[in-house]
């Protein structure tokens, strides 16, 4: 466990400061019964993270090689590392769960991007036990790269990834979080950005998988004309719960933030979609979009939606929209219009409506495999469906 | 439905309440005037305790904001509450208080 | 942009009537004062019980933290003072009015009003109604007008079951408040089939330094029938905080109808802190209508509990924050049954480092099949000292309903001021008719003569900053 990390975050405060996670907490609302055993949790003695360049970290940090498979891309495990990502000056927003996630690392590293590289630096979770993952990802100047975390079927014990980004000026990210993993187990991820002058940070998500997937990001602009993008997809079938929690600080000038997420929920799954958009004073000319559409496919899944906005400064311009329901009746008009039965209209109308996010260029190397991961989320809840009435 | 012994009738004596857990139920036990009553502890409007709410004539008022339920229906009688709480049989022997649970839906 | 120039000018409705006043308690609150003030309105032994009962909610309950914390921080409940009777007894005709108060209502202009729009007036003067007058079209209707103290003691079986049950006093601590010391206030009730054509008014006003006003309004659209209620009040500026604590209830029987339109214009010490809901059943349709502008602190969020299928609500909210201000308004809706539907369109204005924030909240339950609800959240932030949040929450548990929110946020735009004043008009002027533009659905909702007013008080607001006296 690397104190450095530790001690920049966590300053003088410690997890008894914060208030319990409970559902009586604003932050935890409308998780239900996942809430339980977050609280004081235990993370496991065998928790390993191997990346694809063979980079083994063990919860105990012993074993570890370093391999500069991509060129520009340097990692130190976390134990060498000799100072953190991200420094001290902003205060980070933290809840109790943050405080812990820091408290119990189970291993991790830092990522250092010196020179530029187009292809995709993956990273392969793997965890059997309950584990905190550290990464930490440092942009330089000027340069670009692009990492993928794949959060896939290796991951079988509650993982808790803590990742933090610094982007110096000019720098460019390209992120992918993919969270297939087919286990039920707890996936929370929080995330922290902090973007310097002219920097762009984009994020793609894609959660079909774990019982419970959470991911908190917070992202500060920081330089004037920093960018932050971030567009994702999620599917949820059975109980899932899929929790997006996203906060963006417009504090440089002419910042801009666009945010796009779209989902599906059958069976008996929900979707929480929360967060906020702050534009500090002085945040001249911040251009700023949000949008969460959501299709209840099953009588018994749930949306619950609170984007809030807090704006401290006239000259912007900000917008926002959600929306639930189901898929609408004109378009199902249309298809099936064109001689195609119900279902295949149904599942034509849902391919359509991922694949505005999905069919982008940014997502070429994961969109076969999430396009064929939803569609075998819709056919899984058709054919509970129809089971159930039969 | 099974009939579970759940209280010892001298523990709620007149015109006060408890709170009692059947497995993941919690149930709130009114003694209004000598007789017993029986509803779900939880207010259907949120998070709160019944057992910790005020009696007055069999309506029990939700501390948090003042909903209020019969406690014979279980029936909602103001907002903010709009549904209403279950309701346990109940049965008494000479010592013991016992109440009709079913399973969950 | 350059900021538009500011003229502190005072606050042109800010005055006050020397007092004269028939009882006059100490400051503060305790049992023995809502005694007192339960023995000399002659009420039933049920309502002195309900106020105590409330009282204890009251002081059990803890202040909100959840908005602004720290001016209702300030809040010292000991220094109002919350009963004061007037005048020895209501007057039923205009002539029988006391001559000072008749001149407050002069003021307000409520005469010419009456000519030409009113139905019948109550009228709320130091926590009691002074002036009632219904017209005769009204009691042949078989409508109900008049306050609600007078309600209590002559329809007791009607007040009776419906008081307390849309918005009981445990709700929270400032219906808790109310429920306790509440004082006039209106009571309707349209009986079945009854279309009421004119809009039924009140105005009322803070006069004593410190004086606190908790009226409490019911009213009760029997089916088929409907009404349309305005409110309009206005409050002298004083330096000490003034308190403003009101509760309105309504239900809205099968097929009602009913539009509630209330334009508040308070001075820059109250606080204006009012919790209000209704419920529409089957086909019923409820309508709130309301502008804010002043107060220190607003905080009102009007709600509709759509309880049966067909059932709809809505919400029309205009707030003006302006320096010093801070206005936390929105709306609820709670759609519990099928085919119910809802809209909430909501307009914001923060200037001179005001404070405006839309806080909403739209819950459909699990069978609540088909419900529709759309929010429209609009700010328009004037400088950059100004504030505009929204805080939206969507809670939707019924997979076949149809859910939209949009909101945005932006400064006026230059073309626009370029234009206008290409065009002969000052900024402020320009300014001036750009935000009633911003605010025209809401404008346009009002019988005329309210309109005019409206627009007078936008103009005032817009080009003097707030009252400073």
């Amino acid at each position: 466990m690397n104190t450095k990390i530790i001690e920049k975050n966590i300053e003088d405060k410690a997890s008894k400061d914060f208030d319990d996670i409970s559902v009586k907490n604003e932050d935890w609302k409308y998780v239900g019964k996942n809430v339980f055993n977050i609280n004081n949790f235990e993370t496991g003695k065998e928790s390993k993270l191997v990346t694809n360049s063979e980079f083994n970290v063990d919860s105990n940090c012993y074993n570890h090689a370093i391999n500069n498979e991509i060129d520009g891309a340097n990692l130190t495990s976390l134990n060498d590392i000799s100072s953190p990502v991200v420094d001290k000056s902003i205060k980070r927003p933290l809840d109790k769960f943050v405080v812990e996630q820091f408290e119990k690392v189970t291993g991790g590293f830092r990522l250092d991007i010196e020179k530029d590289f187009s292809e995709y630096y993956s990273i392969n979770y793997q965890s059997d036990d309950t584990a905190v993952p550290y990464l930490g990802i440092n942009v330089d100047t000027n340069t670009s790269g692009k990492v993928f975390l794949n959060f896939a079927e290796l991951v079988k014990g509650n993982t808790y990834p803590l990742i933090e980004l610094f982007l110096d000026k000019n720098a460019n990210l390209e992120l992918i979080i993919s969270a297939t993993t087919d286990s039920e187990i707890q996936l929370i991820n929080s995330l922290y950005g902090k973007l310097l002058n002219d920097a762009n940070l984009s994020i793609h998500l894609v959660s079909t998988g774990a019982s419970f997937s959470r991911s908190r990001m917070d992202i500060d602009l920081v330089g004037n004309g920093s960018r932050f993008n971030i567009d994702g997809v999620y599917f949820g079938e059975e109980n899932q719960v899929h929790d997006n929690r996203v906060f963006v600080n417009h504090l440089g000038k002419n910042t801009s933030s666009n945010m796009i997420t779209k989902g599906v929920l059958g069976d008996e799954s929900s979707s929480i979609f929360t967060g906020t958009i702050h534009i500090g004073e002085g945040a001249e000319k911040t251009d700023s979009h949000q949008q969460n559409r959501n299709i209840l496919l099953s009588e018994k899944a749930t949306a619950q939606s609170v984007p809030n906005l807090e704006i401290l400064c006239d000259d912007v311009i900000c917008s926002h929209g959600s929306s639930v329901g189901p898929i609408d009746e004109k378009l199902y008009h249309y298809v099936m219009s064109r001689g195609i039965e119900k279902e295949a209209a149904e599942k034509l109308l849902i391919k359509g409506f991922f694949n505005e996010v999905i069919n982008d260029e940014s997502w070429e190397i994961i969109h076969d495999q999430v396009s064929n991961i939803l569609e075998k989320k819709y056919e899984n809840v058709l054919e509970r469906a129809n089971n159930g009435k039969s | 439905m099974e009939k579970v012994k759940v209280l010892k009738l001298s523990e709620i004596t007149e015109n006060t309440s408890q709170l009692v857990e059947v497995g993941d139920k919690k149930i709130a036990v009114f003694n209004v005037d000598g007789e017993i009553y029986a509803i779900d502890d939880t207010c259907s409007h949120a998070e709160a305790s019944l057992s910790e709410g005020e009696v007055f004539d069999c309506i029990v008022e939700c501390p948090l904001h003042g909903a209020e339920f019969d406690l014979k229906t279980g029936e909602a009688t103001t907002l903010p509450a709009t549904k209403p709480v279950v309701t346990f049989k109940t049965d008494v022997d000479d010592e013991y208080l016992y109440l009709e649970v079913g399973e969950d839906a | 942009m350059a900021d538009v120039n500011i003229d502190i000018g005072k606050y042109s409705l800010g005055w006050s009537d020397p007092e004269k006043n028939v009882f006059k308690p100490e400051k503060g609150l305790n049992e023995d004062i809502i005694r007192r003030m339960s023995e000399i309105k002659e009420e039933p032994e049920w309502m002195l019980d309900f106020r105590l009962k409330a009282y204890k909610r009251f002081l059990d309950k803890p202040m909100p933290e959840w908005v602004a914390k720290e001016k209702l921080g300030t809040l010292d409940f000991d220094d109002i003072y919350y009963y004061i009777k007037p005048t020895e007894n209501q007057a039923s005709s205009w002539d029988e009015v006391p001559e000072e108060i008749k001149q407050t209502y002069e003021k307000l202009g409520i005469p010419e009003a009456e000519r030409t729009y009113l139905a019948g007036v109550t009228a709320q003067y130091e926590s009691e109604v002074v002036y009632h007058k219904n017209r005769e079209d009204l009691e042949k209707l078989g409508v109900l007008f008049c306050d609600m103290d007078t309600a209590v003691k002559e329809y007791p079986e009607l007040v009776k079951e419906y008081f307390g049950t849309v918005i009981p006093p445990g709700d929270n601590k400032f219906a808790a408040l109310n429920s306790a010391v509440w004082s006039g206030g209106s009571f309707i009730y349209v009986p079945k089939g009854v279309h009421v054509e004119d809009p039924l008014q009140a105005y009322f006003r803070i006069n004593a330094e410190n004086m606190g006003q908790f009226e409490r309004t019911l009213i009760l659209v029997d089916e088929g029938a409907s009404v349309h209620y305005i409110e309009g009040c206005s409050a002298p500026v004083y330096t000490t905080d003034a308190l403003h604590s009101a509760v309105v209830e309504i239900v809205v029987k099968p097929s009602g109808k009913c539009r509630y339109t209330t334009i508040q214009n308070w001075s820059n010490d109250v606080f204006n802190l009012v919790t209000k809901r209704a419920q529409a059943y089957a086909n019923a349709t409820m309508e709130w209508i309301d502008a804010n502008l002043g107060s220190s602190l607003t905080v009102k969020y009007p709600s509709v509990y759509l309880m049966e299928p067909g059932a709809h609500g809505e919400v029309l909210s205009v707030a003006f924050a302006n320096s010093g201000q801070h206005q936390d308004t929105g709306a609820k809706m709670v759609h519990l049954a099928p085919d119910t539907t809802s809209l909430i369109t909501s307009k914001s204005v923060s200037k001179g480092g005001g404070r405006g924030a839309y806080r909403g909240l739209v819950r459909v339950e699990d069978g609540a099949e088909t419900a529709k609800s759309f929010v429209r959240c609009d700010a328009l932030i004037l400088d950059d000292e100004s504030r505009s949040d929204t805080y939206p929450y969507m809670e939707i548990e019924e997979s076949t309903a149809e859910i939209g929110h949009e909101a945005t946020v932006s400064k006026v735009g230059e073309d626009q001021l370029f234009y206008l004043m290409s065009r002969g008009l000052s900024e402020e002027e320009a300014t001036s008719m750009i935000v009633a533009g911003f605010v025209e659905e809401f404008t346009k909702t009002l019988p005329m003569e309210y309109a005019m007013e409206f627009n007078q008080l936008i103009e005032l607001n817009m080009i003097e900053a707030g009252a400073v006296g």
